[in-house]
């Protein structure tokens, strides 16, 4: 890397940089940027599923009742614990406590690792019943509540888009395919920012960082907050809100 | 004199890039606006920033034969100046910052962390409870209220934002400028074109 630390316990920053603040500030900004293409990347998963989810409402009604609220709502805790302990991985290194930092990331790696488990538990339960995206999808008892849900609605209510039972049947499976897109795409960063926290973790552990260098961590702990901010969103938009 | 002959091909140039957007006969107002707004934010900039009426003024003192417009000139700064201030408490502390360069970061304390890990928790069950009761469609905005307050003290507090230099806080908040416009329009071209279900 650049930045190395010398015999004294120093470190020095690369040459072409004023200081080692100057660094820290520059290389933040680029994590900050990488964040802002994130946002943009599900920002688009989001539009999608509010521009169908405002056309074929009740097939995302009928779809939301499928998923366990009970799994979803532990997920959140998992993560936002997890952000927690990120946290509080960075703020021992910067208070000089490599022994605190590491168990602090061992538990956000834990925290990660739960969230997958439950995850596959969720997948699987999903897969098993054939809720599945495109045709794959071999679920008729779904297609006949969402059937069963719009004949129950007002006459007043239906909208063009809802007037063709046959064509609801049809597209049902939409909803399954903004689920395991959207969470998804989610769960594979949930396992990258696991990997980058392992590499972060095994950094402390070899006592490379400190209060004066600690930029890896905080560029980590940056894209673990943001995965937690997803599924703050992500959470009641597929879960509750049907 | 090269800066008022590049600032004016700027202008042109914007205003050919605005002018196929608004067409030639809907908008000429709009474009005249936006190009004379950035006339003067480029003028503000040059003379108060960039400070090319201080350096004028002092090429002209030191050089022989003293401009006639120098009195006026030099009363034109001493505004600036006095206008400036704020500014210039700006520079002051950029230099501070200069003479930190080696000092330490700003260090959350952990008690912070826990009360923000708290206010979390609680919004979610706060969340969850609500999805419980049916409000129609005030359910998702509810939700997504919850979820946007629980999402502003990540990223204050956990993010460090509330600390972070001005730069980052802007570049974040750019993307959610842009996703804005996203949501925006699509939502715009949703309403006026497809009937939707607001509630059942």
């Amino acid at each position: 890397m650049s930045t190395v630390k010398t015999e004294d316990g120093h470190f020095h920053h690369a040459h072409h940089f004023n200081s080692l603040n100057h660094q820290y500030d520059s290389a933040k900004q680029g994590v900050w940027l990488f964040m802002v293409t994130e946002i943009l990347m599900f920002g688009g998963l989001f539009v999608a599923y509010l521009i169908y989810k405002s056309i074929y409402a009740p097939i995302f009604h009928v779809g939301s009742s499928y998923l366990d609220v009970k799994m979803g709502s532990i997920n959140t805790v998992v993560l936002i614990t997890s952000s927690f302990t990120m946290a509080l991985g960075i703020y021992y290194n910067q208070k000089n406590k490599p022994k605190q930092a590491v168990i602090a990331l061992l538990l956000t790696i834990v925290c990660a690792l739960t969230f997958m488990v439950i995850k596959y538990f969720e997948y699987s339960h999903k897969i098993h019943l054939g809720l599945v995206p495109g045709k794959y999808f071999n679920n008729p008892e779904f297609q006949q509540k969402v059937a069963d849900f719009v004949n129950a609605m007002p006459i007043e209510k239906i909208t063009p888009a809802l007037s063709d039972v046959e064509h609801l049947k049809k597209i049902a499976p939409l909803y399954f395919g903004f689920y395991f897109v959207m969470t998804g795409l989610h769960g594979f960063h949930v396992i990258i920012g696991a990997c980058l926290i392992l590499w972060v973790t095994i950094k402390t552990a070899k006592n490379q960082f400190g209060d004066e260098y600690f930029t890896p961590v905080e560029g980590v702990g940056l894209f673990w907050h943001i995965v937690d901010l997803i599924w703050i969103y992500l959470f009641p938009l597929l879960y509750l809100v049907g | 004199m090269e800066q008022v002959v590049l600032y004016s091909l700027y202008i042109i140039s914007l205003v050919c890039i605005f002018v196929p957007f608004f067409g030639f006969g809907l908008a000429p107002p709009t474009v005249i606006t936006a190009a004379v707004g950035v006339f003067a934010g480029n003028a503000y900039s040059l003379v108060v920033q960039q400070g090319i009426l201080k350096n004028f003024i002092k090429d002209n003192k030191d050089g022989g034969k003293p401009s006639p417009l120098l009195p006026a000139l030099e009363e034109a700064q001493k505004a600036i100046d006095k206008f400036e201030n704020p500014g210039s408490a700006m520079k002051e502390d950029h230099h501070e910052d200069g003479n930190h360069e080696h000092g330490k970061h700003h260090i959350i304390p952990i008690s912070v962390y826990v009360g923000v890990l708290l206010i979390l928790l609680l919004g979610t069950v706060i969340t969850v409870a609500v999805a419980q009761v049916d409000f129609g469609a005030m359910n998702t905005v509810i939700a997504m209220l919850v979820a946007t307050i629980k999402a502003s003290f990540v990223l204050a507090f956990f993010m460090h934002l509330k600390y972070d230099n001005l730069l980052n806080r802007v570049i974040f908040g750019s993307g959610f400028f842009f996703l804005m416009l996203l949501i925006a329009f699509s939502a715009a071209d949703i309403f006026t074109r497809i009937a939707v279900v607001k509630s059942f």
